[in-house]
């Protein structure tokens, strides 16, 4: 794992001490509200509905033991005992008390942690593969190179008050496990024809209320021109994005209305005057971030467990959680054990205290006392013996989080909605739990296949509506709860954005309507098509006349 | 017939709290003076952002309310029911403090408090 140096530390502390100070002067009244806002921005904290609300960092998506028993520390000392994940690799604490936020945020450093970059239009927190460093089809490890765009970007002058926030993200593999497509820059690792690394580079993606999938800018820059070419992009994006209109800010916008070629063409022109710069990232830099990440010392173990394979065969139970949460790893007899945040009938994404401290012990004795958080508000063991899978599900079991669910209907993205945004149209959780006791039947679940649902409470879509194979939306209509259904989204490597099928539908209704959505699915689906398989071969009309019967009889 | 109570979040600890007749900040909405529209209500807002400007509060803003069978006090719209009840996402996590905070929010919520909770 990366480990702070001096620098790191002492950047840090002084961060939490500068904001000591600025929470102080609030709290007397020296500043306004208007004045205090972009600096609590600054550091992670936001006034929501019912109280402040921190948005913490998990740097690419790893943390340790050490880290999450101080989250749950947190939880209970300055919370109300649990925090919530959220999809870029962040968890978020939703009642800390301003005048204590100071000292939590002195707790964190204590732990190597914080809540920069979380919020604010700056560079946000760069998100990686939940799984890098563990599957097999990656060209590295993605966490070396987000952690050095975050050194990079963390201090950098010109890059701090930018028109408006900017994400990225770092993957290594053909498969997307990060969003790629929908960052302000999505990078993926790749190796060209002369066997060295560098980056396909997508530029302006977003979500949002224009939901735009990033246009491929180059398809390889070498390893060593990656801040350059960030860079060059970054000035560009400065220099052109739009500051009149904070919904037209975002560089998704720039490229749209500029054009992809122009835009890249200037991105090209400011790379040439930078690129042999001191931005070039040195070897002996990339060696020594590297050796943060070294492979944990991994036993040799053989392929195939017998014990393993017997466990299965005797526990249906324990056979199903393999097939839905378990995925293959690069070393023989380990295993990446992925755990779901989305046990039936709870809030997605939630953790309690207790099992935050569980979960530490278990990756302590099962995981090399590492922790990953991913995009889709669920955790992950990245390095689990195979031997060691049935003992790890009983005691995930006991403390609630061996739902086997992972990419079926009920792991769903939910943003907080209106039970805790001041933004929010309607209410996104108790949808996502209703929807869950609805489909809780496993077996249906699993029949289903992969079905990525996804819930935002307004449109700046949180909840990543606009890549669920099915997404809903909540809107407003005349003072009631509605959701609008969009399908055929995907916020993977085959990406889209789903179309929206018709008028909304209330609270009441929206469940059933899902509910024939996909009933209408499993009469029409081929072989193994997967939803979105289905959805795009017949295409809208079969679900739109499903949906509004009614439209079709008045235009017969 | 409606009437208006005035909100905000406080400073300190940016919970949702209430004017109160005295001119304190109630964190129970049951506990919330009842106003009339008009200068009744413009009075006390200029109260309000006295205490804003005090740094009691941030933002304080009015809501519609009725008043209910029993005398209790409840939002109009379903946002400020939210606020003033707590999360509807689970019971826990709704505002144990005020009486009968389960029945506001399963007028909010009913599948859910119905089935889980
Ligand atoms: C409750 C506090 C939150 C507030 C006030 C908030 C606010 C916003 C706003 C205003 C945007 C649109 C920004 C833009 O288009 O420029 C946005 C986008 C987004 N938020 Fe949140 N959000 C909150 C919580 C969350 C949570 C809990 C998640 C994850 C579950 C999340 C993930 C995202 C993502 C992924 C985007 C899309 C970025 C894009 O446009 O590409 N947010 N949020
Ligand atoms: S999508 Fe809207 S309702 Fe949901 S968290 Fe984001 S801003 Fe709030």
């Amino acid at each position: 794992m990366y480990r702070y140096d001096e620098f790191d530390r002492n950047f840090v502390n002084e961060r939490v001490t500068e904001f000591r100070g600025q929470v102080a002067r609030r709290l007397s009244g020296e500043m306004s509200e208007e004045e205090f806002r972009p600096l609590r921005l600054m550091n992670g904290l936001y006034l929501q509905l019912h109280a402040y609300m921190l948005r913490v960092a998990i740097p690419y998506g790893t943390f340790s033991s050490v880290q999450m028993r101080k989250l749950a520390h947190i939880a209970r000392t300055y919370d109300r005992g649990y925090g919530h994940f959220t999809t870029r690799q962040n968890i978020q604490f939703n009642w800390p008390k301003l005048d204590q936020v100071p000292d939590l945020l002195a707790e964190l450093a204590d732990v190597e942690m914080h809540a920069i970059q979380t919020s604010g239009n700056c560079i946000r927190n760069v998100t990686a593969d939940p799984y890098a460093g563990a599957v097999a089809d990656e060209v590295d490890d993605s966490r070396i190179w987000a952690e050095i765009v975050r050194q990079w970007s963390t201090l950098h002058p010109e890059f701090t008050y930018l028109g408006r926030k900017f994400k990225i993200a770092v993957s290594a593999s053909d498969f997307d496990r990060a969003v790629i497509r929908f960052h302000d820059i999505g990078l993926i690792l790749k190796k060209n024809d002369a066997g060295e690394t560098g980056f396909q580079v997508w530029v302006g993606g977003g979500l949002g209320r224009t939901p735009m999938i990033g246009k491929v800018f180059n398809e390889f820059v070498p390893q060593q021109d990656l801040l350059s070419y960030l860079e060059a992009v970054l000035r560009v994006y400065n220099m052109y994005g739009r500051r009149d209109n904070k919904y037209k800010a975002r560089i998704k916008i720039l490229v749209h209305e500029t054009g992809i070629d122009e835009l890249k063409a200037k991105v090209e022109a400011e790379w040439r005057e930078i690129r042999d710069s001191a931005l070039k990232v040195p070897d002996d830099e990339v060696a020594r971030i590297r050796s943060y990440f070294a492979p944990p010392p991994f036993e040799q173990l053989d392929a195939i467990d017998r014990s393993f394979e017997t466990k299965k065969f005797e526990n249906p139970e324990f056979a199903r959680w393999v097939t839905g949460n378990v995925v293959a790893h690069r070393e023989p007899g380990y295993r990446i054990v992925n755990i779901s945040l989305k046990p039936e009938g709870l809030p997605p994404g939630d953790i309690t205290a207790d099992q935050m401290e569980d979960l530490a012990d278990l990756a302590e004795t099962y995981s090399f006392d590492e922790i990953r958080a991913t995009h889709e508000q669920n955790l992950v063991f990245a390095h689990v013996k195979q031997s060691e899978l049935f003992e790890l599900w009983q005691e995930l079991a006991e403390i609630g989080l061996a739902m086997p669910n992972i990419g079926k209907v009920s792991d769903m993205i939910a943003c907080p909605g209106l039970d805790y945004c001041a933004l929010a149209n309607a209410r996104a959780i108790p949808l996502a739990q209703r929807i869950s006791k609805r489909y809780a039947d496993l077996d249906q679940q699993f029949d289903l296949g992969e079905l990525k649902l996804k819930i935002s409470g307004c449109i700046n879509a949180c909840g990543h509506h606009h890549v669920g194979h099915i997404g809903l939306l909540g809107v407003d209509r005349r003072g009631e709860e509605y959701y609008q259904i969009t399908l055929g989204g995907s916020g993977a490597e085959d990406a889209a954005i789903g179309s929206i099928i018709g008028p909304a539908f209330s609270s009441e209704t929206v469940v059933d309507a899902l509910e024939s959505v996909i009933s209408l699915f499993v009469e029409l689906r081929l072989d193994k098509e997967r939803f979105l398989d289905t959805y795009r071969r017949v295409g809208a009309a079969p679900f739109k006349s499903r949906l509004y019967p009614e439209k079709l009889d008045a235009a017969a | 017939m409606t009437r208006q109570v005035i909100t905000a979040n406080r400073l300190k600890d940016g919970l949702v709290v209430f004017l109160a007749e005295d001119g304190s900040w109630a964190d129970s909405i049951l506990d919330a003076q009842l106003l009339k529209a008009g200068s009744e209500l413009d009075n006390r807002l200029v109260l309000a952002n006295a205490a804003e400007q005090a740094k009691i509060v941030v933002g304080p803003y009015e809501i519609e309310v009725t008043e209910t069978d029993t005398g209790d006090i409840r939002p109009v719209r379903y946002r400020e029911r939210i606020r003033a009840y707590g999360p509807s996402t689970h019971a826990d996590f709704a505002r144990q403090d005020i009486p009968g905070h389960l029945t506001h929010l399963d007028d909010v919520s009913p599948v859910y408090f119905n089935g889980v909770g």
